[in-house]
């Protein structure tokens, strides 16, 4: 009769079990320390490759915009999303500028972080405010995180923001997580037109997901 | 004998019975030594190196351009060798988050409207190539008040091209510039003090899909 360990049901012999399945003159031996050491091979297996993965790199992405990027407030449904340029990291497959520029596709369920550094200018009127968010990149709505800066003559508007968000493998297996920018401006509307000097998004996985 | 492919654990076969009680010492140090190394692997994942400096004094005439030069360490975790009181970002090849934080008030009036700004400068690591470019992060905001002081927050993501050698830690030095049009009077830093952080966040290569 063999006992099993508990929530990991590894298998082991009690006092009164036999090491052999049968009670003749010739032990058939028993597969339970097999399969014990088997079980045990897989669990310590999982945690290595969980480690090594976490350790040696975790999921992250940057990319960013090096050009300057004019919008025009002016044109009716003005698009305020940030057009990004280059890919600095991608270790998972997250980017892909052939097909989205404006969007980066997160695929692996955990807590994430966000970051992006952008710069630039609103229409230029003094005490204008220079709106910079984080957003999925599909549209200009949809804010996850967003920042207000006021220009003055003579210094650009800089911004930073950062966000931290889970996601789940139910969220996931609905509708995929994209994560993009915007710039736009609050104010005197002036020439409406609102540059970015530069701008960066960061992105990595800090954890899984909580159970 | 046999063993497991990879853990090299050892399970019983048809001759090995009568070694059960050695079976079970070497089966249960070697289990033993593998939760012992994974352990110290999964310490070393979750303390990412991190370190912070600060300043205990409080640093007057700051006139426009200034480096903030008086930093100490104030707190370290699994940095690659010893940390250098000059911040720096230790040499390794990877992706890291580094910030400064700083609050100013002008020393005596303020000239309204007046921006106060903060470069935090990171030069490349010792041995990386020669095109490869300082990083820059910058806050500015405005004084429009009368001597509420101001704080500023420079953060970002950067990659360094440094070694595998947790040993050198010759990475990139960290620079802290100070800029204001402030014509009436110099800055002062407040209390909190200045302070410097970095953190790594990993390595670059691909990752490999882990159920």
């Amino acid at each position: 009769m063999v006992a099993y360990t508990s929530p990991d049901c590894l298998p082991y012999f009690e006092c009164d079990d036999s090491p052999c399945l049968n009670t003749g003159t010739v032990c058939e031996p028993s597969t339970v320390f097999c399969d014990l050491t088997a079980l045990l091979e897989t669990r310590l297996n999982s945690f290595d490759n969980t480690v090594a993965r976490t350790g040696t790199a975790i999921p992250m992405f940057k990319v960013a915009r090096n050009a300057q990027q004019t919008i025009d407030t002016t044109v009716a449904n003005a698009d305020l999303r940030i057009i990004w340029d280059t890919v600095l990291v991608d270790n998972e497959n997250m980017v892909d500028l052939d097909v989205d520029t404006h969007a980066v596709t997160v695929e692996r369920p955990g807590l994430w972080q966000f970051e992006l550094y952008l710069w630039g200018t609103p229409p230029q009127t003094t005490g204008n405010i220079f709106d910079t968010a984080i957003n999925s990149g599909q549209g200009s709505g949809s804010f996850y995180v967003d920042c207000q800066t006021m220009w003055r003559a003579g210094q650009f508007a800089y911004s930073r923001l950062a966000y931290q968000r889970e996601l789940t493998v139910a969220n996931l297996a609905i509708i995929p997580f994209t994560v993009g920018a915007i710039a736009g401006f609050q104010g005197t509307t002036g020439t409406g037109l609102v540059v970015v000097e530069y701008a960066e998004l960061s992105g990595w996985w800090n954890a899984e997901e909580v159970p | 004998m046999l063993f497991t492919p990879l853990q090299n654990l050892p399970c019983l076969s048809n001759e090995d019975y009568s070694a059960w009680a050695l079976y079970m010492k070497c089966l249960g140090l070697q289990v033993d030594e593998t939760l012992a190394q994974q352990m110290a692997s999964f310490e070393s994942v979750r303390n990412r190196p991190t370190a912070v400096w600060t300043s205990s004094s409080v640093q007057t005439n700051i006139f426009d351009g200034s480096f903030l030069s008086v930093f100490e360490v104030a707190f370290s975790a699994n940095w690659p060798g010893a940390v250098p009181t000059s911040p720096t970002v230790g040499n390794l090849r990877g992706w890291w988050m580094v910030g400064l934080n700083v609050n100013l008030i002008s020393s005596g009036a303020v000239t309204i409207n007046t921006y106060r700004r903060i470069d935090l400068t990171i030069s490349p690591p010792i041995g990386a190539p020669s095109s490869t470019p300082e990083t820059v992060f910058t806050d500015n905001t405005w004084e429009s008040n009368t001597a509420n002081g101001e704080n500023l927050l420079a953060a970002g993501t950067l990659y360094t091209t440094g070694s595998d050698s947790p040993s050198n830690s010759a990475g990139g030095a960290i620079f802290t510039a100070v800029h204001h049009n402030n014509a009436v009077s110099l800055n002062t830093t407040l209390t909190p003090a200045p302070t410097i952080w970095a953190t790594y966040l990993g390595d670059t290569p691909e990752i490999q899909a882990v159920s």
